[in-house]
């Protein structure tokens, strides 16, 4: 298995955390666990279960959230960055919602519980087909990635939302 | 801003609708941003001002809200749209955008909308007592009519999309203003309100975010708005809404069977201030409203009906009394006006 962070080394490290009642896991080269806090985690790597305990708290979240990298990223509509969206808790633009949509997904998860709307679509049903195919078709990259990584509550869940849509799609037919 | 005083008196203190003893309103708002302009805090005075132009004349062209009043807020005075915050036509964050804000309100401010507020529309839709049905009705009907002429920032997976996340889906933030007194004088109240914010609703006192719980009225509302219908949001507010109304009619049967000559002593002592006072403060008043609105719900006061308390409730507020006077008044006089105000109310039966 390659490493998360930088995709180019072998992961050894495999980090698990229990944060607001779910599991998240994450799976680092020791080069990369070191840089995030892991102490230690070059040298004894083989011998150390999935747990350290030097670790920062929040590394996972920092990771998910992509504070230390994405940080710079700007929206190319607006020129906010993920930096800015954190400072004052609003996103710039509808554009900043494609352009952090990880960070953002992830954030919606975490404070509403759901990151997919299932109410009120837009008036127009023209858009509105063309949009769902589009999402129809990430949704169902997403389930091939989650299947492979072998994440079985993230594909159950994208199967769900797969078929919400397609529900739709059948019905605006 | 005459015309809006001149209007008849809001549809949601009429004190109709159902169990409005207990519930004074039920209120819907939908959060919407138009698409193609920055969000609040990098959006251009030039861009406001375009979304301004563009929405009215969608409201005229279309007839969108019978009877509509529209309000520019840097036209009116600060004690003006202190009043418009406090009949709950316009929110904190509005008056701080007082440039480029506006606000619109149709017949007996059933239905009104901001613009430019923290997102480029609030729509809003307010009845008398637990209401919450025609509210989403009358949100969503205008909603339509705007949405069939201007874009909205639509997200195939993530709904509407809003300046703050926790408004990103429906946009939908559906709420009851409630009185309970009774669970709090029988201390239930805290289990109840620990109770709803794990269940995905929130509640907080009378003039929204961060404003005071005075008078036992609680706002409660939904703290969610994805990853369920509006439908669903508003039956979920509404069963727990239920749920309240029956433990307060409990508490207040409890109250009146255990310490009934402490009840009736605590309506009849508010009911005489509130009837003799020559000069009260804005709070007092709250806090002996709730007691006389205790004693009309349990039909110990028939002289009074709730839909003058509510009134008194609104009309007795500083900006109410101010705009009443034509000016700023200060606190001394305010004070003095206010009891005017609430005895007028007394005497007229």
């Amino acid at each position: 298995m390659k490493c998360e962070k930088c995709k180019k080394s072998e992961a050894s490290i495999h980090f698990t955390q229990v944060k607001d009642g779910k599991v998240v896991s994450l799976n680092l080269c020791p080069d990369c666990a070191e840089k995030f806090g892991m102490k230690g985690a070059k040298f004894d790597s083989s011998q150390q279960p999935a747990f350290a305990p030097e670790a920062k708290s929040d590394v996972l979240s920092e990771l998910v959230e992509g504070k230390s990298e994405a940080g710079e990223e700007k929206c190319p509509f607006c020129d906010n960055t993920l930096d800015d969206i954190k400072r004052t808790g609003r996103l710039g633009c509808g554009q900043c919602y494609y352009t952090f949509e990880k960070q953002i997904d992830v954030l919606l998860r975490r404070i509403q519980g759901s990151s997919f709307h299932v109410g009120r679509r837009s008036s127009k049903p023209d858009d509105q087909i063309y949009s769902d195919q589009i999402l129809i078709r990430e949704l169902k990259k997403k389930l091939n990635e989650a299947v492979k990584s072998e994440d079985y509550e993230k594909a159950a869940g994208l199967r769900d939302e797969i078929m919400v849509v397609e529900k739709r799609l059948e019905v605006s037919k | 801003m005459a015309l809006l005083i001149k209007d008849e008196v809001p549809a949601w203190l009429k004190g109709s609708g159902e169990h409005s003893d207990v519930v004074l309103s039920s209120r819907v708002r939908l959060a919407r941003n138009l698409k193609g302009y920055q969000f609040s805090p990098r959006i251009s005075e030039n861009q406001e001002e375009q979304i301004r132009q563009e929405v009215l004349s969608v409201l005229e062209r279309e007839k969108a809200i019978p009877a509509m009043i529209r309000m520019d807020l840097k036209d009116l005075k600060s004690f003006e749209c202190n009043y418009l915050l406090e009949e709950h036509l316009i929110s904190n964050d509005l008056l701080t955008r007082r440039k480029s804000a506006a606000v619109v309100v149709g017949e007996a401010s059933r239905i009104s909308m901001m613009i430019n507020e923290e997102d480029h529309l609030r729509i809003q839709s307010i009845a008398s007592g637990f209401d919450l049905d025609s509210c989403w009705q009358e949100a969503e009907k205008l909603e339509s009519v705007i949405g069939r002429n201007l874009q909205y920032e639509f997200h195939a997976k993530l709904g509407y999309l809003t300046s703050c996340p926790t408004n990103t889906g429906t946009g939908l933030r559906a709420s009851v203003l409630i009185h309970l007194p009774g669970l709090v004088l029988t201390k239930e109240i805290q289990k109840v309100l620990r109770g709803i914010t794990q269940i995905g609703l929130t509640f907080r006192g009378l003039y929204g975010e961060g404003s005071e719980v005075l008078g036992n009225f609680f706002q409660i509302s939904n703290q969610i708005t994805i990853g369920k219908s509006e439908r669903e949001l508003i039956e979920h507010l509404s069963r727990i809404t239920e749920q309240i109304i029956e433990h307060e009619k409990n508490a207040r049967a409890i109250l009146f069977k255990d310490a009934g000559h402490y009840i009736q002593d605590k309506v009849w002592r508010a009911y005489g201030i509130l009837e003799h006072s020559r000069t009260i403060t804005g709070e007092e008043v709250m806090n002996l409203l709730s007691a006389v609105r205790l004693g009309v719900s349990m039909k110990l006061i028939k002289e009074l009906s709730v839909s003058t308390i509510n009134q008194i409730l609104i009309y007795s507020q500083d900006a109410h009394l101010d705009v009443a006077a034509g000016r700023n008044l200060d606190s001394t006089e305010r004070d003095i006006h206010r009891a005017t105000v609430v005895r007028s109310y007394f005497n007229r039966n």
